[in-house]
């Protein structure tokens, strides 16, 4: 346990989910902060179902600002946080999880589009105010470079992905556990995740294989008129076996990922892409459109696809499916890239990232 | 050049391409294109964002319209019973804070045609003396 010096870290991020990545991340550090002896807390502006116990308000912090203790945003979006971490005392430290650019979202959320767009512009203003800022990408930290940040380093996202040991949701396995070939994709239904692509190159896959199926995880509240134009686009091509989901619990998730016989991306935009890793830890083979920082998540593994050829890439997937040999090879490598970002790794590079800060004042 | 690249042994991925273009191929002969098929069928639904923010003029009528369902003054509670004055309070509240957000997101749309117009601007007036 340390000495009565230790200065106090608190996290900080918009929203505190279930089920939520950077959610998750910040449950993770609070434990590992917490193990080595900091007094740590999470400060949310709002707290999702069932998250009340596990954070509080922001405005709440207030008693507790300090210029010895650190605060430690999780910046994804803009939110009234912003200026709140600005004006503390205290020293500043954010771990960037990128920003969907605001041109996806034009012409189908106009809230969206300017609370992404402004997002930009509070990330710029943070540059002259943070002493460290954590990327969870290359990608990401080069975007942080280019807002204007001095120290920048990457760290990947410290996820524990042995929570997906979870039993899975008896209810969706009864439900889908026929055999069928299914394709799935996990991630909120957004312009930029593109999961109109997936279901033209899914026409195409039914056409192949009739006895398949294509899941499509993620809340659809972000956005809802793209969900109304995926429910048109399944309409028009007549589809059956497209099932979108909506947001589902951690062990419904745990059984679509169990059910899935190939995991299919087609995102636009990535900071990251956690569901890439959980893909590769159920041993799916990945076939991903190469974006932002997809190839460097998957980082010569899986299936990297340079053009949304749809019938070429349903073609591709076929050819996965058929051939047990070309599945192994590919998941055996996809294994070496899961125990990179293990919660082992992870979390020893990040402690050490907050060791050096907090030492860096000496 | 491969539309795809996976570390696999290249006979298997020379393989693989071969398939690929013989199954597209084939299922393109099969009768119907399935891509001209697939275009007729989705015509311009996935033109999305080509739209512009036509309808906000509408979707701020629609907003103020919902809260004026509710009275603005104090005085507009006068005959509610308690728990029933508690619920519309929160109601307004609620809405309000959505006008607050909605509003912000209007302004800072204004804001981006202005910087586009200001641009377009800029652009005019550099070409004119290139076209004289």
């Amino acid at each position: 346990m340390m000495g009565t010096q230790t200065p106090q870290i608190h996290q900080f991020l918009p929203v505190l989910d279930e089920g939520d990545a950077i959610g998750n991340e910040a449950k993770a550090i609070q434990r590992l902060l917490r193990g080595a002896g900091y007094v740590s807390e999470i400060f949310a502006w709002r707290a999702g179902k069932g998250q009340g116990r596990s954070c509080r308000h922001y405005s709440r912090h207030r008693a507790l600002r300090a210029p010895e203790n650190v605060m430690l945003y999780h910046f994804s979006v803009c939110c009234p946080i912003t200026a709140y971490f600005a004006g503390a005392p205290d020293r500043k430290m954010i771990v960037y999880h990128n920003i969907t650019p605001a041109r996806f979202f034009a012409g189908l959320d106009e809230q969206v589009y300017y609370i992404t767009k402004k997002g930009r512009r509070e990330l710029a203003q943070l540059a002259n105010v943070v002493e460290c800022a954590l990327a969870v990408s290359d990608y990401n930290a080069g975007e942080l470079r280019d807002a204007g940040y001095g120290r920048v380093e990457t760290v990947p996202l410290v996820v524990d992905y042995d929570a997906f040991d979870a039993t899975p949701d008896e209810t969706v396995l009864g439900r889908y556990d026929d055999g069928w070939t299914n394709l799935l994709f996990v991630g909120r239904l957004s312009p930029n995740k593109k999961q109109e692509d997936l279901i033209r190159i899914f026409y195409h896959y039914k056409r192949i294989n009739p006895r398949s199926r294509l899941f499509l995880v993620g809340s659809a509240r972000q956005v809802p008129r793209y969900r109304e134009v995926l429910d048109e686009l399944v309409r028009r091509l007549k589809l059956s076996d497209v099932v979108i989901t909506g947001g589902v619990s951690h062990r419904a998730l745990v059984a679509y990922y169990k059910l899935a016989s190939a995991f299919v991306c087609m995102s636009e935009h990535e900071g990251f892409c956690v569901p890439l890793i959980e893909a590769m830890r159920f041993d799916l083979p990945v076939v991903a459109y190469d974006s932002s920082a997809v190839a460097e998540t998957l980082d010569g593994t899986g299936v990297l696809v340079r053009e949304k050829r749809h019938a070429e890439i349903a073609e591709l997937i076929h050819g996965i499916m058929e051939d047990d040999g070309l599945r192994g090879e590919l998941v055996e490598k996809q294994r070496r890239r899961v125990a990179y970002y293990g919660y082992a790794s992870t979390s020893t590079r990040f402690m050490e990232a907050i060791g050096s800060f907090v030492q860096a004042r000496g | 050049m491969s539309f795809f690249d996976a570390d696999i042994d290249a006979q298997r991925k020379a393989e693989l391409e071969a398939a690929i273009a013989k199954g597209a191929s084939e299922r393109r002969a099969d009768g119907a294109d399935p891509t001209s098929e697939e275009r007729r069928k989705i015509g311009d639904l996935l033109e999305y964002n080509r739209r512009e923010f036509e309808d906000i003029t509408y979707d701020l009528y629609n907003a103020r319209k919902f809260v004026r369902m509710f009275p603005d003054e104090a005085e507009g509670y006068g005959g509610l019973l308690g728990w029933a004055k508690r619920f519309y309070r929160r109601v307004v509240r609620r809405l309000l804070r959505q006008q607050i957000v909605f509003n912000e997101a209007v302004l800072g749309v204004l804001e981006d045609l202005d910087e586009r117009a200001k641009k377009l601007k800029g652009e005019e007036g550099r070409r004119e003396p290139e076209q004289k």
